[in-house]
């Protein structure tokens, strides 16, 4: 399915949490990264219908979100995981996303089921799937969460902070299950876990204080850094960002530090550090 | 294993499993049971696997969602209503809790009014506000993103979850009437139904809106301010349960219905400040 924002915009009161955002997102994996109140989640929230932009337009392929009639069709076409993740105790992990795919109109009983299953499956917690949900650790909830979002076989994916509370092995199962989703489907993925977004996204957007500031493939973000990135025995204070590493050395990104220093290859973490810094506000 | 043909085997056969040798020789020798193996393999395992797993996961429907299913109510209608947080066993019983203490009341205490008819709006409030909403609903973010009929499927919860608590406050109503020991309600035993549908769809309209407790909190102080303004204005019973009245409650339940409809289809389902 093919996304587009134009000029999208949405503000609370004194608040702004989106400025001016056109984009386009087709079928692939992209990441949205940003720090915490960059306007990941309301950007999510407006793609799946659930809050009207304040400006601008949003396009779910032929579909306008702000016609009640198209939204319903974009709402037979998506799975959605917010980030807020509210589950009812009391149901069974199996009962949740079989309650979820019902309302998704799924009808038929026994297809349903065998759906469900296969969520459960495929986020591997079929183990526990007659289990209360009240019963489960966070990361079991989390997961029962991506299942229902995938239960229905959906054209439009969006994931809120999917890996939250995922141990490191649940995370290399969830980005082999992302990986797979994204081949046909258009799967959105806000984080602010920059390994998640190097790992599986084919396009990454950089949400900074509401507005984009990189959108574009990792291997683009990760070369923003080429020649900023260094090892030295010492931290700079030109330095854009610099911190201790496990040798002992500093990995500092920035202009070349003055005395011993080394060119080492960048990575997506580095390129993302250096785009956000050179925004207003930005880290240092 | 049956006399000569050892059919249960086949689907271990055909999922690759081992069996005895002489088994084996029976099934490649045997035309019957080739046959069926045959018939086995082109089976998919894993798809039959799954029903049967799912069939053992899957729980039965509750005794609410058969009901509505039923009575001719869509499946997924049927499970989102049931579904309602104020449907829960232990808000029932609260609900319960508070109408017994009426009931006491009225009977124990020397009133003017029947402690049953200001009650039952409250109960009705309550119960409403916290039937569904962002904050009152666990998975409204993850609901309000299928494309199940808001308007409907909203109207059917709340009209459930008031139906409830108007049982409960009708079989009160009832047992009070019955016992002997209040005339309090004689001549008014439905006369709280108007005033409870016309609150609860108060608090429902700024409940889904802002937060369950706001919304109850402007249900209930409505209608007691409303309550304690007609109890002051005489010493005898006040107009607000007579006949009269019931279509001014009906009048303000019909636009409160208007409202709360409006809401839902025009309205995106998280208000604004949910932003983050």
């Amino acid at each position: 399915m093919l996304v587009t924002l134009n000029g999208v915009s949405k503000s609370y009161r004194s608040v702004t949490a989106l400025r001016d955002i056109d984009l386009e997102l087709r079928p692939g994996i992209t990441g949205l990264l940003g720090p915490n109140g960059a306007g990941k989640t309301t950007l999510l929230r407006i793609l799946a219908t659930l809050l009207d932009p304040s400006a601008g337009s949003v396009g779910v392929d032929a579909w306008d979100p702000a016609n009640v009639r198209d939204r319903t069709e974009i709402r037979r076409r998506l799975g959605y995981l917010p980030q807020d993740l509210g589950l009812y105790p009391r149901f069974t992990a199996f009962e949740f996303v079989d309650y979820i795919a019902i309302l998704k109109e799924l009808k038929d009983r026994d297809d349903r089921h065998r759906r469900v299953r296969a969520a459960l499956e495929s986020v591997g917690i079929e183990e526990v799937a007659g289990r209360k949900i009240r019963t489960l650790s966070g990361g079991m909830k989390r997961r029962v969460g991506i299942a229902q979002a995938i239960v229905a076989d959906p054209g439009l994916v969006l994931l809120d902070e999917p890996t939250t509370g995922l141990d490191p092995e649940q995370r290399i199962r969830f980005r082999q299950l992302i990986a797979g989703l994204g081949e046909h489907r258009t799967v959105v993925l806000s984080t602010h876990l920059v390994e998640d977004v190097a790992a599986v996204c084919t396009s990454v957007v950089v949400l900074w204080q509401g507005r984009v500031l990189f959108n574009g493939p990792p291997v683009e973000l990760r070369a923003a850094a080429d020649g900023m990135v260094w090892n030295a025995p010492e931290s700079s204070p030109t330095a854009i960002a610099a911190w201790r590493t496990e040798s002992g050395a500093f990995r500092i990104i920035g202009p070349k530090p003055s005395g011993d220093a080394t060119a080492v290859q960048a990575t997506v973490e580095d390129g993302y550090l250096l785009i956000t810094s050179k925004s207003p506000a930005g880290v240092r | 294993m049956t006399a000569e043909h050892p059919l249960e085997l086949l689907p271990v056969i055909a999922e690759g499993g081992l069996v005895e040798r002489a088994v084996r020789d029976h099934v490649a020798d045997c035309a019957r049971c080739s046959a069926a193996l045959a018939s086995l393999s082109s089976l998919d395992l894993d798809y039959v696997w799954k029903g049967v797993a799912a069939a053992i996961d899957a729980p039965a429907p509750g005794l609410l969602e058969r009901f509505l299913r039923l009575i001719g109510i869509d499946p997924a209608l049927a499970r989102f209503t049931a579904a309602a947080p104020s449907l829960h066993a232990s808000w029932l019983l609260g609900s319960v809790g508070v109408v017994a203490v009426a009931v006491l009341v009225s009977i124990a205490a020397p009133v003017r009014v029947a402690p049953l008819l200001v009650v039952a709006p409250l109960v009705g409030a309550g119960a409403v506000a916290f039937a569904f909403g962002p904050v009152a609903d666990p998975a409204y973010e993850i609901v309000a993103a299928t494309p199940m009929s808001a308007v409907l499927a909203i109207l059917l919860r709340l009209s459930v979850v008031l139906a409830v608590n108007a049982a409960v406050v009708g079989v009160a109503v009832a047992a009070e009437l019955t016992s002997g020991r209040s005339h309090l309600l004689a001549g008014h035993a439905f006369s709280w139904l108007l005033p409870m549908a016309s609150v609860a769809l108060l608090a429902a309209v700024v409940g889904t809106r802002t937060q369950p407790v706001v919304g109850a909190a402007t249900g209930m102080g409505a209608w007691l301010g409303v309550v304690i303004v007609a109890m002051s204005a005489t010493n005898g019973f006040p107009a607000l349960w007579t006949p009269a009245w019931q279509g001014a409650h009906a009048g303000v339940a019909a636009a409160l219905l208007a409202v709360l409809v409006w809401i839902v289809h025009r309205c995106a389902p998280l208000p604004d400040r949910n932003l983050t």
